[in-house]
């Protein structure tokens, strides 16, 4: 027995010792970690690039992970190979990782292994927590004054870190106001739906028959319309200097209030269900003549006009103001990675660019339903004759004039499941205040506030 | 302590099978009453049946002079020793023998005291403690006879309790239940297959075939006197050897009650010519005999059982001479006083008359 | 070749034993070192900080739930299914078409898979138009709920109720596989000691606590160890179903560490979640054996 718990001992010795020698094994700090925005440090050679030799036979080849699946990565796949052919100096190699959140957790385990692409997608939220823990490269000095004023200037504003262009627009989209025109007119109401908050509302109770199950409004307890409205309400999620959280002042009650007080008088139906769940709820019901108006991603809006195509007629429109007209933006960017060599970026930057030519991004926006990143690209056929034959798509380009975003800040995931949560505790339980739900919300987001 | 009485019983299983067809049957007060039969017979139902772990289709069974038939077996007032002891695994030794009476509330002390004297009846003092597990088939025979003796009931039945014995073990505890019985003096039922057992064991021996009573009766009366065939060939070891005589019936003859002709019984020379030849222990007219040749022998200690082929068929002889060999030629042979005689019908003939009937002249063809 | 032959066993055994210490005891010794780092993957920050981030989130009241979450899970989870199991099991103890039927039945749940059941439940469950709520309707007992002040039954979404939900789910799927161990273990006890307790007067109920449960004892023993363990375990009907939520009350420990590792990249929390929670299974682990292996009785 001794000896066996000696020879355990030993085993377990040698192994905590070897775990600890791996310290030895970290990769320095990335260069770009404190702001080096002119010439980078000597980048740790990235191991999924070919030699470098430029204008060699061999085309230099740069990885590209993507988060996107199905029609949408096929769609990406097409841009890829065209690209691919249409030079031989360098050749992208796109790999789908699944959705954003498994994509970044590969990328989490790549940066520690070095095994990590030379570009990638990164959604919202991940550009903020990739960004300002240094890791994106500095894209700025490889675009030019007139490039940069290409993007939509709505668009392109979370991309921009600390005066770093670190992320580049590229699937992005906006929430809108869907809704059924038919149950609208059927109700006497305005066609062209509600264009305020108390608009919504009483067009809501118009129509709402909770008897049979139907209802006016239907939104998902999501952290996007949840910024959306507190900004209508002319609020913020955080104070300016990112320290503080600002969403349980009077804006963020008035937006909760507002809510509740539909969910209590039947107005308005708070779909079940967690994260994209609800969503697909709030579709469904929308699709079924469920409900009349809801909110949703531009990102739904080609697969919304497949479904209702026939039976009813579906439109959209801004979303309705508070105080002001305010929308925040989603989707994801295209980054590339400060530890890759200058080459691998100078490469990556050659394909954004031709990514976001105008005929390029036109056509990825049209087969996606992604909202298009470079003004020009509006000019171009397949997106103009899209815009005439569903004007959806235009409201939502147009609605791009009002966006506004919180700035990126660590731990952004983990802080808007708080907020989701304790609000969507208070449609579930009108009980609880407006104030009650916030203030939990905002005690623990403080907590997490670095 | 209560005698037992079978009323008209009748057990059907599953709708088809008759196992136990109208069975009257009393077993006296304060007897060792040993069932006995071959497998299928329905000894250990018509037990189960006493103890009311098997329901009867028809009749009634009454313990004392209560009828049972519906009673559950735990308020029949009766104790059970099994084949397979069927004693707890997950209890200790005191635990088992006293779980009946922490059933039936009988306060601890004496509980206590019951238990104690039991353990010292069986000797398992030192074995109090223990599980079943650490005890050998013997100990744990006796634990589970503890737990029957624990609950002083009218009645014990047994079944096939010593099967699972080694041999020297199972003579050792024949013994000790006999002397348990004389000194408890309550009513034993005893099922077996062995009819060793059963002869040694019983003062009354009920033997059974096909759910049927053949015979009941004293050891020496059955052994002596059996009722009928299966009886006969049964009892013994080897059974009475019997043959159809021509014309109908049987008759029969003990292995110990034939010799072999021409040699007193004490071995003392070898009659090579095998053929008639006035026997030695019968006088021609006195006696019946066959030649044959040793088949087979069999060397019991004391005795040798022999298996000679005659033309009657194989003729079972149990000696004291050792003298003969395999293959010899010999010739066995019976007084008459010895021969037991049997209708068509596989029943004892007592009668002079009817015997003369049946078997007058025709025997030795 | 004699050095073989000597060291025949260890050399069979290596590709195994190195199989186990690459991926079984490796990680879990580097779990032990990061968890006293606090380690930035995506800056490649690593700092030491001993048992700070331990303090840190011992003094969480989140985390403290989701550790009590796991707890509560597990206990109700292995207290109901092996009590329903053991009930089920003395009444399937008969043949007959009626009760094979029902053993087929019971049994079917332990061959889906998780991901098909949670998904099922969380339809079944919806408070709007799932099955439950619509059959309780139909048989009144919403009227019955109404007089402990429950409206309405919300099943996965509200929080005093999310988690009763998950252990009826998790009792559903696993009761079939218990019941089966405790019928398999029920025909193995002769039946002749029954009728020795007949005839020591023993009542069905004395029968079934005195004889039936100890001599299952062993079987009930493998199913503690196994349930205790497994649900622990439990991953895929949160993640699939609550993310932890309503409010934290269905998170439990492995999707706490899985979240926080992978959603929150906050990779050294994520490791001292996962040693607390090997030392709360080998803990369980432990303390069953201990008070537990002298009880249990095998034949």
């Amino acid at each position: 027995m001794k000896k066996l718990v000696c020879s355990l001992g030993l085993l377990v010795a040698c192994l905590l010792f070897f775990a600890a020698c791996d310290n030895s094994r970290d990769p320095a700090p990335a260069a770009g970690s404190t702001g080096s925005t002119t010439t980078p440090a000597a980048p740790a050679a990235s191991p999924s690039a070919a030699t470098p030799a430029a204008g060699a036979a061999r085309p230099f080849e740069i990885t590209f992970w993507t988060a996107l699946t199905g029609k949408n990565a096929e769609a990406l796949q097409e841009l890829v190979d065209k690209y691919n052919s249409s030079q031989d100096k360098i050749r992208v190699q796109a790999v789908s990782q699944g959705n954003y959140w498994e994509n970044g957790t590969k990328l989490q385990a790549a940066l520690v292994s070095d095994t990590y692409p030379v570009m990638t997608m990164l959604e919202v939220s991940q550009v903020g927590e990739f960004g300002l823990r240094g890791a994106l490269a500095d894209l700025a000095p490889y675009f030019t004054a007139v490039e940069r004023a290409r993007f939509v200037d709505g668009l392109v504003k979370q991309g921009v870190m600390d005066g770093k262009f670190v992320a580049v627009p590229y699937n992005r989209s906006t929430p809108i106001l869907f809704y059924n025109k038919d149950m609208l007119r059927a109700a006497g109401l305005d066609e062209s739906g509600p264009k305020t908050w108390d608009e919504l509302r009483s067009f809501s109770q118009k129509i709402s028959d909770p008897p049979r199950n139907i209802y006016g409004f239907e939104c998902p307890v999501d952290i996007w319309f949840i910024q959306a409205g507190i900004f209508q309400q002319n609020g913020s999620v955080f104070t300016s200097d990112m320290r503080r959280t600002a969403f349980q002042l009077e804006a963020g009650v008035k937006l909760v209030a507002f809510w509740q007080d539909m969910v209590k008088e039947g107005s308005m139906k708070a779909p079940l269900g967690q994260d994209y769940n609800s969503w697909d709820v709030a579709m469904d019901d929308l699709v079924t003549q469920k409900v009349a108006m809801i909110f949703s991603s531009t990102a739904d809006l080609t697969g919304l006009i497949e479904a209702t195509d026939g039976h009813f007629a579906l439109a959209a429109a801004f979303l309705p103001a508070g105080e002001k007209r305010a929308s925040p933006t989603g989707g994801a960017f295209l980054t590339v990675f400060d530890k890759s060599s200058d080459e691998q970026k100078a490469a990556a930057v050659d394909f954004i660019k031709f990514l976001t030519r105008a005929d390029n991004d036109a056509q990825f926006s049209k087969a996606t339903g992604y909202l298009p990143v470079v003004k020009d690209a509006l000019d171009e056929p397949v997106l103009k004759e899209l815009y005439a034959r569903h004007p959806q798509y235009q409201v939502a380009y147009d609605q791009l004039q009002y966006t506004q975003d919180i700035p990126p800040i660590v731990g952004f995931r983990e802080m808007s499941i708080i907020i989701q949560e304790e609000l969507k505790a208070a449609m579930v339980d009108t009980s609880v205040t407006p104030r009650q739900a916030l203030d939990n919300a905002a005690r623990q987001v403080q907590n997490l506030i670095k | 302590m209560a005698s037992i009485e079978f009323r008209g019983v009748v057990k059907v299983y599953d709708k088809k099978n008759l196992v136990i067809d109208d069975l009257n049957l009393l077993i006296e007060d304060g007897s060792f009453t040993v069932l006995v039969g071959p497998s299928g017979c329905g000894k250990t139902t018509a037990l189960r049946i006493i103890a009311g772990l098997e329901e009867v289709t028809k009749g009634s069974v009454l313990i004392g002079d209560e009828d049972v038939t519906k009673k559950e077996p735990g308020d029949r007032d009766v104790a059970m020793v099994f084949q397979n002891y069927a004693i707890y695994p997950h209890m200790t030794v005191k635990e088992n023998i006293e779980f009946g009476l922490v059933n039936a509330k009988v306060p601890k002390a004496e509980r206590e005291v019951v238990v104690a004297a039991v353990l010292k009846q069986v000797g398992l003092e030192r074995h109090v403690d223990e599980k079943p597990s650490k005890l050998s088939g013997g100990q744990r025979q006796r634990v589970a006879l503890a737990r029957a003796i624990s609950k002083k009931p009218r009645v014990f039945l047994m079944d096939e309790p010593l099967s699972n014995l080694d041999a020297k073990l199972r003579n050792q505890m024949r013994r000790e239940l006999v002397e348990l019985h004389n000194k408890l003096k309550t009513t034993f039922v005893f099922v077996t297959h062995d009819q060793i057992e059963a002869m040694t064991m019983g003062d009354c021996i009920v033997i059974m075939c096909d759910g049927r009573i053949r015979q009941k009766g004293a050891p020496q009366r059955v052994y002596n006197d059996p009722d009928n065939v299966f009886v006969a060939r049964f009892i013994g070891d080897p059974g009475m050897n019997v043959y159809p005589m021509e014309g109908g019936g049987f008759f029969g003859f003990r292995p110990r009650k034939v010799g072999f002709a021409g040699s007193g019984d004490n071995g003392a020379g070898v009659d090579a010519s095998g053929d008639d030849g006035p026997a030695d222990n019968a006088s021609g007219d006195d006696a019946v005999s066959w030649p044959g040749r040793v088949a087979a022998k069999e060397i019991l200690g004391s005795e040798v059982l022999y298996c000679v082929k005659t033309k009657l068929g194989d003729v079972m002889l149990k000696t004291s001479s050792a003298g003969r060999g395999m293959d010899d030629l010999a010739t066995v042979s019976v007084p008459r006083k010895n021969l037991v005689f049997f209708d068509q019908n596989e029943d004892r003939v007592r009668d002079e008359n009817e015997i003369r009937r049946l078997a007058g002249g025709r025997l030795g063809a | 070749m004699r050095f073989f032959r000597s060291h025949a066993a260890l050399l069979f055994l290596l590709p195994a034993l190195a199989g186990i210490l690459i991926f079984i005891i490796y990680p879990i010794a580097y779990s032990f070192h990061i968890s006293f780092f606090d380690w930035d993957m995506i800056s490649g920050k690593k700092t030491f900080v001993g048992f700070g981030r331990y303090e840190h989130l011992l003094g969480d009241p989140k985390f403290i739930q989701v550790i009590v979450n796991t707890v509560v899970y597990m206990f109700s989870m292995v207290a109901v299914t092996v009590a329903l199991a053991l009930f089920l099991a003395a009444w399937l103890n008969k043949s007959s078409l009626v009760h094979n039927l029902a053993q087929t039945a019971i049994f079917t749940p332990h061959i889906v898979s998780t991901i098909s059941v949670v998904l099922l439940w969380m339809w079944v469950m919806n408070p709007d138009i799932g099955l439950l709520n619509y059959v309780m309707e139909k048989m009144g007992v919403d009227r019955l709920l109404a007089l402990f002040g429950i409206k309405k039954m919300m099943w996965l979404e509200s929080r005093t109720t999310a988690l009763f939900s998950f252990i009826v789910i998790g009792v559903w799927k696993t009761l079939g596989y218990n019941t089966l161990v405790l019928l398999a273990g029920m025909q193995s006890i002769p039946g002749q000691i029954y009728e020795g307790a007949a005839l020591d007067k023993a009542s069905s109920l004395r029968k079934f606590y005195k004889i039936t449960v100890p001599l299952l004892s062993p079987s009930l023993f493998f199913l503690l160890i196994v349930n205790v363990t497994s649900s622990f375990q439990t991953f895929e009907s949160v993640n699939v179903i609550s993310k932890g939520g309503p409010l934290n009350s269905t998170n439990m420990m492995v999707h706490w560490i899985y979240q926080t590792g992978f959603e929150f990249y906050r990779i050294s929390d994520s490791s001292v979640g996962s040693v607390l929670l090997l030392l709360i299974i080998g803990l369980a682990t432990y303390s069953n054996f201990r008070l537990l292996s002298n009880k249990v009785h095998y034949q």
